[in-house]
């Protein structure tokens, strides 16, 4: 009997250690990083690729380089408080170093080591080269630092908890850089990587289990927005989706924000276009391209 | 006997008069409806180049729908609730969002049709008009489904 309470209580200690070990964030060395010089142009590229003024640009004004933050998202775990991501010292990521930035965004880890809530998508970023994302930060800091101090997350208990996030990522995390596949066109694989990467369409368009992850199987299919308010549309080739749109038309509405069926697009998607109207027709025509290439997947918005 | 001749007499043109009323403002909603949808595929055909940019054309569009969006606000009277529509309840049960929308689509005409003084400020300004469709058609909780199953009954 005693031994039966040794063993449980070693075999207790050995999950807890695991359990400490498998959700501890992952982080790079300092220094790692060799140094490099940065293409600010593909910079800028990704960072209208990626939407970062979306969310980060500060609420109230019109300027979307200004990125000092304050965009609460209220959401079903609570409301997120969007953080000054400027290249302020104090107040931003002025202070970051490389690695840092790079944790942040392809594993999800803050600069104090703690893990990151999804509502950042680095689900997505993780796609990206260290490279890409190395010149996208160098862009940052070509922007001008905003003072704002940057507020902490509302959010629920057990939501609150951020080592659980590290459970989180075991299950949604792959920590896999994009890799293009070689039997299909340059064109078609930049696209895949505009939209599966930087560009993050699936973190909205596609349905979210009870934990917050994107469920795989109707990844692009449609789903309510993070704040439960609005049916965000199935992209996919599927009768529910945009099966009757054509490349070219999906290539204009990512311009100018106009639907085929005559109408425009509105709130946050609005937000998106302002970015992707600001990248190449080329990247556009090839995000087009790859959103034409997605598979059909029933989802429409639910019946009231 | 009489009474009741006389009562149903009554009722039946009472019905009557008010089946037709309905009838005659969906029917009105609809034709102001597909004038609205002729204006906004002229002007997006000229928005993505299929059709050469007209700027009388575009000015003509944006007046369309100035004058044209005003009449839903009484066209949905509660007689003329159900039919062959695709108005949702919501019309009837949220009225002060929907005439709101129909405020918002009036306004940004307006302003687009006083900042449109060539190519580039129709297509710089273009867009946020037709996002106003948006405001009622919606794949969830709209005024009117998404625009695509309302366009499936447009008589072009």
């Amino acid at each position: 009997m005693r031994f039966v309470a040794k063993a449980l209580l070693v075999v207790a200690a050995l999950a807890l250690a695991a359990l400490y070990f498998l959700t501890t964030p992952s982080r790079l060395r300092a220094g790692s990083l060799q140094p490099r010089s940065a293409d600010l142009a593909n910079g800028a590229t990704l960072f209208h690729a990626g939407g970062c003024a979306s969310c980060h640009a500060t609420p109230g004004q019109d300027d979307k380089q200004r990125l000092g933050g304050g965009l609460a998202l209220a959401t079903a775990f609570g409301t997120f408080k969007v953080p000054n991501i400027s290249p302020d010292r104090r107040s931003g990521l002025g202070g970051w170093t490389e690695e840092q930035f790079v944790d942040a965004m392809r594993s999800g880890t803050g600069r104090e080591g703690e893990h990151l809530y999804p509502a950042f998508p680095y689900t997505s970023y993780q796609r990206m080269p260290v490279d890409d994302v190395r010149d996208l930060f160098a862009f940052l800091a070509t922007l001008p630092p905003e003072t704002r101090a940057s507020e902490p997350h509302a959010l629920r208990f057990p939501f609150n908890v951020r080592l659980g996030l590290g459970l989180w990522k075991l299950l949604y995390l792959d920590g896999k850089t994009f890799a293009g596949d070689p039997a299909k066109s340059a064109e078609l694989n930049r696209g895949a990587y505009l939209v599966e990467g930087p560009g993050h369409c699936a973190e909205c368009h596609s349905p979210r289990d009870m934990f917050g992850g994107i469920v795989a199987a109707k990844r692009f299919a449609g789903g309510i927005d993070a704040e439960g308010k609005e049916w965000v549309p199935n992209i996919t080739q599927h009768a529910d989706g945009i099966s009757g749109w054509s490349e070219e038309e999906i290539a204009l509405m990512l311009e100018n924000g106009l639907t085929p069926s005559f109408g425009g697009v509105a709130s946050t998607m609005a937000d998106v276009v302002a970015n992707t109207g600001k990248l190449s027709p080329q990247d556009r025509a090839a995000m087009a391209g790859y959103i034409k290439s997605l598979p059909p997947r029933a989802g429409r918005a639910p019946k009231e | 006997m009489h009474r009741i001749v006389v009562t149903t007499i009554v009722l039946a043109l009472g019905a009557t008069g008010v089946w037709a009323q309905n009838l005659e403002a969906i029917k009105q909603r609809q034709d102001a409806m597909q004038t609205i949808a002729r204006a906004s595929a002229a002007n997006y055909n000229m928005m993505i180049g299929k059709a050469p940019i007209d700027l009388a054309k575009v000015q003509a569009g944006l007046k369309t729908f100035q004058e044209t969006m005003p009449k839903f606000k009484d066209l949905f009277a509660d007689n003329a609730k159900g039919g062959d529509s695709q108005a949702t309840p919501k019309v009837w049960a949220e009225r002060a969002a929907f005439n709101a929308a129909l405020e918002k689509f009036i306004a940004d005409s307006k302003m687009a049709a006083s900042g449109i003084k060539d190519e580039e400020s129709f297509k710089k300004q273009y867009p946020a008009v037709a996002a106003g469709c948006g405001g009622c058609h919606k794949e969830k909780d709209g005024f009117a489904p998404k625009l695509g199953d309302s366009l499936k009954r447009v008589k072009w």
